[in-house]
């Protein structure tokens, strides 16, 4: 069974030349991952879809055309990064938008991955959500201000999608490796491999030299499986694909599923052709419960930033004491208008003595300062925002001769206001019954009228 | 005494999800890998002094395969909340590239 990952995540792009190589042999699905919480707390909660949509339709256009033309499903998983409910909207109507500028056809399943937040208050109440960490602590009054919570579901939604016929399987927050191993885990192979070389070609050429968001072709068979990038100028080599799972995971020999664990600490490695690797001896522990991990954001405030620099030493000297007076400064000024809770003050300061390093040599420093302030309000970020800056910008500092002004602003306005913060409010595995409490699949098909 | 991250060919830091820091250190070759693991340079008292971090929860994996030490532990603040400086965690290793390694 072959199975292709057209690259790292839709809307990177990938090569044409490549992927009609691959599909000059017969394959059996083409997928790609669509999704991380890499970039933040910022997608999730704002319901903003990550990539242009025009890189994004490139994309699904391109790999929709081909699997249709080949007869095999094109499944995507974590549509629109976040994998909420805008966000597979988002990716269904440019799907839509495709199929009618094509004139194509098809059976589509969508995915829904939103979780009810009655269901999860009585799941918190049972004991059945289990932390990672104390990092984040999950309250029914978070729940309930959560903008939304998505379930990263496993292989079991993808299968029942592609038993029932799916041409196209859109899919909202998915575990990256379930879009590739729900179909030969469904047709008998072993899951320690199918989820080891799910787990590699999400991530697309990655598993190449030279690296790249690009095109990968995997075969698997009943004892091993073979690896190789679609472009020519790339090689699959031993050390990338080893190497490839320590990459974004705490540990590099076991990945994480729904219902176990896939064990790669006995996994070989074997050079095949000098383009291609084979893996076997990957396997699976099945875990005695069955585990969704679900994302949660919410919104915590509004943010104002102001940036500026200074090269000058004795302010540069005083740095530490400036913030600490600016921070004191605001906190007495915005009294009797604003409340200490209703506001965070950050100054970041870049470049000096940070990260560890022994020696800077102040006098020759240069900073550049972030000040940073969230608050209940974008009119409360703003006040405040503007007296930190107002301070900073002013203080008169010892030995001061530069008095015209500390900061370097390079903008005008120099107060940047950056809309709604928000924060991931859940991060944590809930304990399921049955996995089909954690999805909701939808048919359509697209096309039916004309 | 040699700084690691001139001993190392990749010494990187990323998220392992929103609430974990991973640091990869690989060797090109297994010699240099295997005497920076006898050093005992790395170890989870030294990483939680460095990242300040309980020592119970510092992971570390060595990943003889790759010629890998692979060091995993909580972050100090979830990825992306409002005090966080790396939304990413792609330059936080630092601290762990300055150590000092005496090899034998």
């Amino acid at each position: 069974m072959r199975i292709v990952s057209l690259t790292g995540a839709l809307g990177y792009g990938f090569s044409l030349e490549a992927l009609n190589r691959v599909l000059e042999d017969d394959v059996d699905l083409i997928g790609v991952d669509g999704g991380s919480t890499d970039p933040g707390p910022h997608y999730l909660g704002g319901g903003k879809v990550g990539f242009t949509r025009e890189s994004l339709k490139r994309d699904l256009e391109v790999g929709i055309l081909a699997a249709l033309e080949k007869k095999v499903p094109f499944v995507l998983g974590s549509a629109g990064l976040a994998g909420g409910q805008p966000h597979l909207e988002f990716i269904t109507a440019l799907v839509d938008e495709i199929a009618e500028e094509q004139d194509l056809k098809f059976k589509l399943a969508l995915i829904h991955t939103e979780l009810d937040k009655d269901y999860l208050k009585s799941k918190l109440r049972n004991g059945q959500v289990v932390p990672f960490s104390d990092q984040i602590e999950l309250t029914e009054e978070r729940i309930d201000r959560s903008v939304r919570i998505v379930g990263q579901i496993g292989i079991e939604p993808f299968i029942e999608a592609l038993d029932a016929g799916a041409q196209v399987i859109l899919a909202g927050r998915a575990c990256d490796t379930a879009i590739f191993a729900a179909l030969p885990i469904s047709k008998g192979y072993p899951p320690g491999l199918a989820f080891h070389m799910a787990k590699i070609i999400e991530c697309g050429a990655m598993c190449a030299y030279p690296s790249g968001v690009d095109v990968v072709v995997a075969e698997i068979f009943d004892d091993h499986f073979t690896l190789e990038p679609g472009g020519l100028e790339r090689k699959c080599t031993v050390e990338r694909v080893a190497g490839h799972t320590l990459y974004e995971q705490a540990s590099p020999i076991h990945i994480y599923e729904p219902h176990g664990v896939a064990d790669l600490s006995e996994s070989r490695y074997e050079q095949l052709t000098d383009r291609s690797v084979k893996v076997s001896n990957s396997r699976f522990l099945p875990a005695e419960s069955k585990t969704i991990k679900i994302e949660g954001a919410e919104q915590v405030g509004f943010r104002t930033i102001c940036i500026g620099g200074s090269n000058e030493p004795l302010f540069v000297e005083q740095l530490a004491e400036i913030v600490a007076d600016t921070k004191r400064f605001v906190a007495e000024q915005v009294q009797g208008n604003v409340a200490p809770d209703d506001y965070t003050l950050n100054v970041r300061v870049y470049g000096g003595a940070v990260n560890g390093a022994e020696h800077v040599d102040l006098a020759s420093a240069q900073v550049g300062i972030v000040i940073d302030v969230v608050g209940t309000t974008q009119a409360i970020a703003d006040y405040v925002l503007a007296t930190a800056r107002g301070r900073m910008m002013h203080f008169d500092y010892a030995g001061r001769k530069s008095t015209a002004g500390n900061l370097a602003c390079p903008y005008s306005p120099s107060d940047l206001p950056l809309g709604p913060v928000y924060e991931f409010s859940a991060y944590h595995l809930v304990t399921v019954d049955d996995f089909s409490e954690a999805y909701r699949i939808e048919y359509r098909t697209v096309g039916a009228l004309k | 005494m040699t700084r690691l991250a001139d001993l190392a060919a990749v010494l990187r830091s990323k998220n392992a999800g929103p609430l974990t820091l991973t640091i990869d250190i690989i060797f090109d070759d297994r010699n240099r890998y295997d005497r920076v693991v006898r050093s005992g340079v790395i170890n989870a008292r030294r990483i939680s002094a460095l990242y300040d971090v309980e020592e119970d929860d510092v992971l570390i994996t060595e990943y003889a395969i790759v010629n890998a030490i692979k060091i995993s532990f909580p972050r100090k603040f979830v990825s992306g909340s409002v005090l966080d400086d790396d939304v990413y965690g792609c330059q936080q290793h630092r601290p762990v590239a300055d150590l000092k390694v005496e090899l034998a």
